[in-house]
């Protein structure tokens, strides 16, 4: 391949160029900015409901791959109603559509985890986040994932580590670290990367935690990587609009996958 | 080309051998005709108020369908749960996942009258067709006896080789009759389908599918057995039922049993 320059390209919502110029950034790229897509007000909403669940349960999850000075937590929806404005996001959505719509009748939530990085974190291993997947078509993205920062990520304090381009390589070993950027953005910005780009959380090296809020959103009809079922109680799930609902996995794939007596699609 | 019919006392390699060349595989009496008596007596009463529930073009008008066979029929388990089903499951899925799930259990009884169901392949519910790899095989109970008069399952031998698009014409298939308590496997490519019952009494059947482990399940059954019923059963059915992640991280939920320290 021609050796071609990679970057992440910023764009502003209040700027109104729609969807289309942000997902041919995001296919060129791998990963593309996004600032002002919601109220101040909706993060610190977000930040609020989930404060005493990280200090409650956010060890849960510590292990050498997440970390072990961050704090994690899974089941968002089942303790922050606010999250739902960030992970059904209109713009988000109809990326999400954009990119995984060729390859499926539906996508779903693969994850949602809210990630607090504490000071004296060190750098998290880059990786794809399609690898819980042993299948990889070239060009088929199996995922894509929404990063919301919940305070500023700056290069000090760990922001998201992104290899522009690398959605492209094929072969595992051509992956260069010095290729790395920091995806610093201002608390609100949205990160958006593709499931083949490499990335990584920063070292923590200020005196603040930072907090991220990261959605996946995957083919419809794969396994979720995250059992929504078992970590949203289905009374709260259920008590979300249907489009919070549907990504939850209150839905089935074209009729007949994820079956279950009362989905609406029941039909001939 | 027919579909082989081996005994439970055959060598399961050669069972094997026999599925992945043909894409189906019967089984006879592999258990005994009391266990298929107390799944039915289990089942018979959730048919009677349930089945008609999802009847439609592809299901039939005269079949009942009951789903969430777990939380129905204990003695499903030991069907569900076989030791040579796992087997076949493990030969032919393990190539291409960490663990397998199940797809789907499916209580099918087939009513005097029933029309022949259209051919189909059961992995059609997947968008993505990998020759040469199966998404998924199914396992296929004889609760009665599968006769040819009485709707027999028809297959096309050898059709998980096939790359046409198009369904085989319906003179392609056989019918596969087999004694109560026998099982006929295929593979999810194989083009089959239900036959018509021209009999004067129901047959009834249960097929339960096995998928990917990372792929979405066919049945929700997170939905369709409850937790706190799941859990009762032994670790292979818990695991079988999602209550397991594959390869780790991919449908993680605290308490899961595959942690693993990278």
């Amino acid at each position: 391949m021609r050796a071609r320059k990679f970057a992440i390209q910023s764009f502003d919502v209040d700027a109104q160029v729609g969807t289309d110029p942000i997902v041919m950034a995001l296919r060129r790229n791998g990963a593309v900015l996004i600032t002002n897509a919601v109220p101040m007000e909706t993060i610190d909403s977000v930040i609020g409901e989930l404060r005493p669940w990280f200090d409650s349960e956010g060890k849960v999850q510590q292990s050498a791959f997440n970390g072990f000075t961050t704090l994690r937590l899974s089941g968002v929806l089942g303790k922050s109603r606010a999250a739902a404005d960030l992970i059904a996001h209109p713009l988000v959505l109809d990326i999400a559509d954009t990119v995984l719509g060729p390859h499926c009748s539906s996508f779903r939530l693969g994850s949602a985890s809210a990630i607090e990085i504490w000071p004296g974190e060190k750098a998290q291993v880059l990786h794809r986040d399609d690898s819980i997947y042993p299948l990889r078509i070239p060009g088929v993205e199996w995922q894509i994932s929404a990063l919301w920062a919940l305070t500023d990520f700056t290069p000090e304090n760990g922001a998201t580590r992104v290899v522009p381009g690398s959605h492209l390589l094929t072969e595992a070993d051509s992956l260069k670290e010095d290729t790395t950027i920091q995806a610093a953005m201002k608390k609100g910005g949205l990160l958006l990367y593709l499931g083949t780009t490499y990335h990584g959380g920063g070292a923590n090296a200020s005196d603040e935690p930072r907090i991220g809020l990261v959605n996946t959103y995957s083919l419809g009809w794969l396994r979720v990587e995250e059992n929504h079922y078992l970590t949203v109680p289905r009374a709260v799930a259920e008590s979300y609009p249907e489009p919070v609902r549907q990504l939850l996995g209150y839905s089935s794939h074209a009729g007949f996958l994820g079956w279950y007596p009362e989905i609406a699609e029941f039909r001939n | 080309m027919g579909i082989q019919t081996r005994q439970a006392t055959d060598d399961p390699a050669a069972i094997v051998e026999a599925f992945r060349r043909d894409g189906a595989v019967i089984v006879s009496e592999l258990v005994s005709t009391a266990l298929m008596d107390d799944v039915a007596g289990e089942l018979r009463p959730y048919f009677d108020k349930d089945g008609r529930r999802t009847e439609n073009d592809f299901n039939g008008y005269s079949t009942l369908r009951i789903s969430g066979i777990l939380a129905k029929s204990r003695s499903s388990a030991l069907l569900a749960g076989h030791p040579l089903v796992l087997r076949m499951a493990d030969e032919i899925l393990l190539q291409h996942c960490a663990n397998y799930q199940f797809g789907s259990l499916t209580g099918i009884e087939i009513q005097p009258g029933e029309n022949p169901q259209r051919l189909h392949r059961d992995d059609g519910i997947y968008p993505v067709r990998m020759p040469g790899m199966e998404w998924q095989i199914s396992a296929n109970w004889a609760l009665d006896e599968f006769t040819i008069e009485n709707g027999a399952t028809h297959v096309v031998s050898r059709s998980h080789r096939r790359r046409e698009p198009w369904p085989p014409a319906a003179e392609e298939s056989v019918q596969t009759p087999m004694k109560k308590g026998s099982v006929l496997f295929y593979m999810g490519s194989v083009w089959h389908g239900g036959g018509a019952n021209k009999s004067n009494r129901p047959r009834m059947g249960l097929v339960n599918t096995y998928s990917l482990g990372w792929l979405r399940h066919e049945e929700n059954h997170y939905l369709m057995v409850p937790r706190e019923i799941a859990e009762t059963y032994p670790e292979p059915v818990r695991r079988l039922l999602g209550y397991q992640s594959h390869g780790g991280f991919l449908g993680w939920y605290e308490g899961h049993p595959d942690e693993v320290q990278l």
